[in-house]
């Protein structure tokens, strides 16, 4: 029953830092002549407060924690010690739920990160306390810079230390990892230290002392209050559209979840594609939408047809240009117009509406038609059975270079390894009703229209 | 409560009175300001962010423009008793404002050779009234005491921020007054409840005017020590809040954007007239208005109006020529509950669901149903309306639809919902006075005119 070292090693480590962080604590406050309990009381509380804040998700770059921002300012206005102090409030006073183990590895972290950009601010010359009287400039040298030095250890000595956690953890290089924690902060990770330069330059020089938390904080709340909301306005919005699309869709019951699927085919392309953040909504909106064109000309299909007709191809084309046009008003949803407008174009050129070829074709739409022809030889229709997924993935592949794009086709390949996806089966009383209903989608209209191919739609691009 | 001045009255009179205002402060304090050791740069630092920051308005909820930056350094220019050194600022409060209302005048051209914006007196009235009635409460003794500027000036060790809590009652002060003119202003312009435009614009601007007071007041104290540079850097954490809020309003202008695309569907499939839709959702917002509904309540009330036909195409057999009164009670229903039924799949728009499935009510069921929505009530009224007028430019259509509104009035039609649309035809000059009198609406013709 023994456990697997890499737990005890990891426990070790743990345990290491925290024996580090209390006597990097312990020798701070001897340390310092004077320690600032008052400081160190309600920094420890508003760096709990903005812990127990934080929005696990936000998917955008202006994340301001609240906490951060504390930390940097108790590394001069607590000490070293206080600093110790307040990084194990902050984190061990997070009244949500969480692993044991990581807490104490955050907490020690975080008591460590700023206990030594404290010790950092005190050698490159900050002042302890800043004397009145002193000069804008005695102000810059003595107190902006030493805390942006400071800071700057303490970012350092983070990313090193989960470096090393990962490396026990994974045995992945801890340098590397250090990097890659650092490139993902980004620059803007430095609005923390501003924001905290203000808060101790309001407290200590001003002299304003604890009232300064509350005119840091109060526009700092408000805006992590606003951007999660915001988080949650536009997920409900995203649910919105997505319902409706799906709504509207009963009017044509071969098409009923089709947008969704496809939503949530390319959702797992994505990722896999580089497409991440607010390329990533487009994408999904995008796919949501690609067929909303079709919702309005689809009462004018001219009906009874076979997919070879003419009279079919030529009115099944006009849809990607009605959906763009219906969407061109809504401003966010501008970066996806590309995706919706060319989601039937073929990697050989020979698609609708602009006969575009290769990468020549939004990735966005490229991803599209690759979900659209997988979501479609998934489902059965009144002329064939549904096909299983490996089955479809294989016809995808033998289109890969004609009608589809080959990366795309292997994202798709490398998304279904790791779910497999459950073809969708039309019940045979729907499939009755509407004998007469082409699915657009199906990859042999696709053929069939490379086949056509209009007068006039070559070198249209 | 409705406005009783119109809005031109208000703009002018603000500017009328805010230019007597300057005049008694400097009656009051006109001793010559000294702008040697620092004022001078200070002031001309001043100026210049706020004609930097007023030039670039942000946009947020509903197209209303906010210069948070600029109101900041004008309130922290206001309430800056001492720079570094220990200099105090001997600028009196009626110099004060007019050096604000010259920045935000140069702001406002800046403005209209770049964007086209027309200036307004008023806004610069308003900034200079604001300036200068803080910057006199500043220097106004406080009860049993100095006033805060000779406080700040002293800056004794105990109880500083108390005086901090006291210069961010009284940025407070000044944007709730601005809050309060702005929304009177606007509810006597757009006819609606002052209470219901002051709730949605505390609602709009609420969050970003805290960050405003907040600001203010650091960059004041801040000042003392680091001099102009506290104008540049204290703005940041707004800056931060500003680009929250205007995401959160990009979401809010998006969901509205949807809905007017999603309203196109009909006329694209052939189901509508188009711009049926439209203008429904302009007028009703309009009776909406005239009735005292609130801003939500509007919205999903507009919501109504565009989406009323979607129910077309959802359904099988579809109605040619669209739902429009001419078809039978029976279809109109049809389409309003397979609207609603795909309305309801959401969340966000159950109420909205509501008020698509109920305007096909007619309102002598409202005995046996209970209350229904007046919103719904006043859908039905205007779509019936719009059917019957269509584009036709005709005042002769026009009377004769309303008469035919009238003569089912209190069966198909709300009776408030047609009499609120009549006043709004008549404000608009689509139907004059007489026509009015004529449907005979209200007993007198005395309250007609009310």
């Amino acid at each position: 029953m023994g456990s697997p070292p890499v737990v005890w090693r990891v426990y070790l480590f743990v345990g290491v830092l925290s024996g580090l962080a209390v006597a990097l604590g312990w020798w701070g406050l001897g340390f310092q002549q004077l320690v600032e309990w008052q400081a160190v009381v309600i920094l420890s509380a508003l760096g709990a407060l903005g812990t127990n804040l934080r929005e696990p998700e936000f998917g955008d770059h202006l994340e301001i924690s609240f906490t951060t921002v504390v930390l940097a300012a108790a590394m001069v206005l607590a000490g070293p010690g206080g600093a110790v102090l307040v990084g194990y409030a902050s984190i061990l006073l997070d009244f949500r739920r969480g692993r044991l183990q990581s807490r104490l590895f955050n907490s020690a972290m975080t008591a460590c990160m700023s206990g030594t950009g404290a010790v950092a601010y005190l050698a490159v010359g900050g002042l302890a306390v800043v004397p009145p009287g002193t000069t804008p400039v005695g102000i810059l040298v003595g107190l902006v810079l030493p805390m942006l030095a400071g800071y700057l250890v303490s970012i350092a000595v983070n990313t090193v230390l989960i470096g090393v956690m990962v490396h026990l953890n994974h045995g992945s290089n801890v340098f590397a990892v250090a990097l890659e924690v650092l490139r993902s902060l980004g620059v803007g990770y430095l609005l923390h230290v501003l924001v905290a330069i203000l808060l101790v330059l309001l407290w200590d020089p001003v002299g304003l002392g604890a009232f300064s938390a509350v005119l840091i904080v109060v526009p700092l709340l408000l805006t992590q209050l606003a951007i999660s909301r915001n988080a949650d306005e536009r997920r409900g919005h995203a649910r919105t559209v997505g319902t409706l699309m799906g709504a509207l869709e009963v009017a044509t019951p071969y098409s009923i979840g089709h947008s969704a699927r496809v939503a949530e085919l390319s959702d797992r392309m994505a990722s896999r594609l580089g497409v991440a953040g607010e390329d990533a909504d487009a994408l999904h909106f995008a796919a949501l939408l690609h067929d909303l064109g079709l919702v309005s000309t689809s009462p004018q299909l001219p009906k009874g047809t076979s997919a070879g007709d003419v009279s079919y191809l030529a009115a099944i084309q006009e849809h990607p240009e009605a959906g763009v046009q219906m969407l061109a008003d809504i401003d966010f949803l501008g970066p996806a117009l590309p995706g919706i407008l060319h989601h039937h174009e073929r990697f050989d050129g020979l698609g609708y509406p602009a006969g575009l070829a290769g990468t020549d074709i939004h990735l966005f739409a490229r991803v599209i038609a690759v979900a659209d022809a997988f979501d479609s030889l998934t489902t059965n229709r009144s002329y064939r059975a549904e096909a299983s997924g490996p089955e479809a993935l294989a016809e995808c592949w033998k289109r890969a270079g004609t009608h589809l794009d080959p990366e795309v086709v292997q994202a798709l390949a490398d998304a279904l390894e790791e779910t497999p996806w459950e073809p969708t089966r039309i019940s045979d009383k729907t499939l009755a009703e509407v004998t007469d209903v082409n699915d657009h989608d199906d990859p042999a209209v696709s053929d069939e229209y490379a086949a056509w191919q209009p007068e006039g739609s070559e070198g249209r691009s | 409560m409705r406005a009783r001045f119109d809005s031109a009255w208000v703009t002018q009179g603000l500017t009328v009175l805010s230019c007597l205002f300057v005049v008694v402060l400097l009656a009051l304090d006109y001793s010559w300001p000294v702008l040697s050791s620092g004022v001078g740069v200070w002031l001309a630092v001043c100026m210049l962010v706020i004609v930097l920051a007023d030039s670039r308005p942000i946009t947020i909820v509903s197209g209303r423009k906010v210069e948070p930056v600029g109101m900041t350094v004008s309130l922290a220019m206001a309430m800056t008793a001492v720079l570094p050194g220990g200099t105090e600022v001997h600028v009196g409060p009626g110099y004060l404002a007019i050096v604000g209302a010259v920045a935000s005048a140069a702001a406002a051209g800046v403005r209209w050779t770049r964007y086209g914006h027309i200036p307004m007196a008023a806004d610069i009235a308003m900034r200079a009234l604001l300036i200068g009635l803080v910057a006199f409460l500043m220097r106004v003794p406080r009860p049993g005491g100095p006033s805060l500027y000779d406080a700040l000036v002293r800056w004794e060790p105990e109880a500083r921020w108390i005086l901090a809590l006291g210069m961010a009652l009284l940025a407070a002060l000044a944007l709730a007054l601005q809050m309060v003119l702005w929304s009177y202003e606007r509810a006597a312009h757009e006819h609606t409840v002052v209470y219901h435009a002051l709730t949605d614009e505390l609602k709009a601007v609420g969050p970003l005017g805290l960050g405003v007071v907040s600001a203010a007041v650091s960059t004041a104290l801040a000042t003392r020590v680091i001099g102009p540079v506290a104008l540049a850097i204290f703005a940041v954490p707004l800056v931060l809040l500003m680009i929250a809020v205007r995401r959160q309003s990009a979401v809010l202008d998006g969901r509205r954007q949807t809905v007017w695309a999603l309203s196109k569907l009909t006329d694209q499939a052939g189901f509508t007239d188009p711009g049926h839709a439209k203008r429904v959702a302009r007028l009703g917002v309009l009776v909406g208005r005239q009735v005292g509904l609130s801003e939500p309540e509007l919205r999903d009330l507009e919501y109504a109006a565009l989406l009323h036909d979607l129910g077309q195409l959802s359904l099988q057999r579809s109605i040619p020529g669209g739902a429009t009164t001419h078809t039978s009670a029976l279809d109109q229903r049809r389409v309003a509950a397979a609207g609603a039924a795909l309305l309801a799949h959401t969340e966000e728009m159950t109420k909205v669901s509501t008020l698509v499935a109920h305007h096909a009510t007619p309102y002598w069921r409202i005995n046996e149903l209970g209350d229904f929505p007046i919103a719904s009530r006043i859908l039905r009224v205007v779509n019936a309306y719009d059917d019957l007028v269509g584009v036709s430019l005709d005042s002769g259509t026009r009377i004769r639809s309303l008469q035919r509104l009238r003569l089912s009035m209190g069966y198909d039609y709300d009776p408030q919902a047609l009499r609120e649309l009549c006043r709004v035809l008549r404000r608009e000059g689509q139907i004059s006075a007489e026509d009015l009198f004529a449907l005979e609406l209200w007993p007198s013709r005395a309250q007609a005119r009310a």
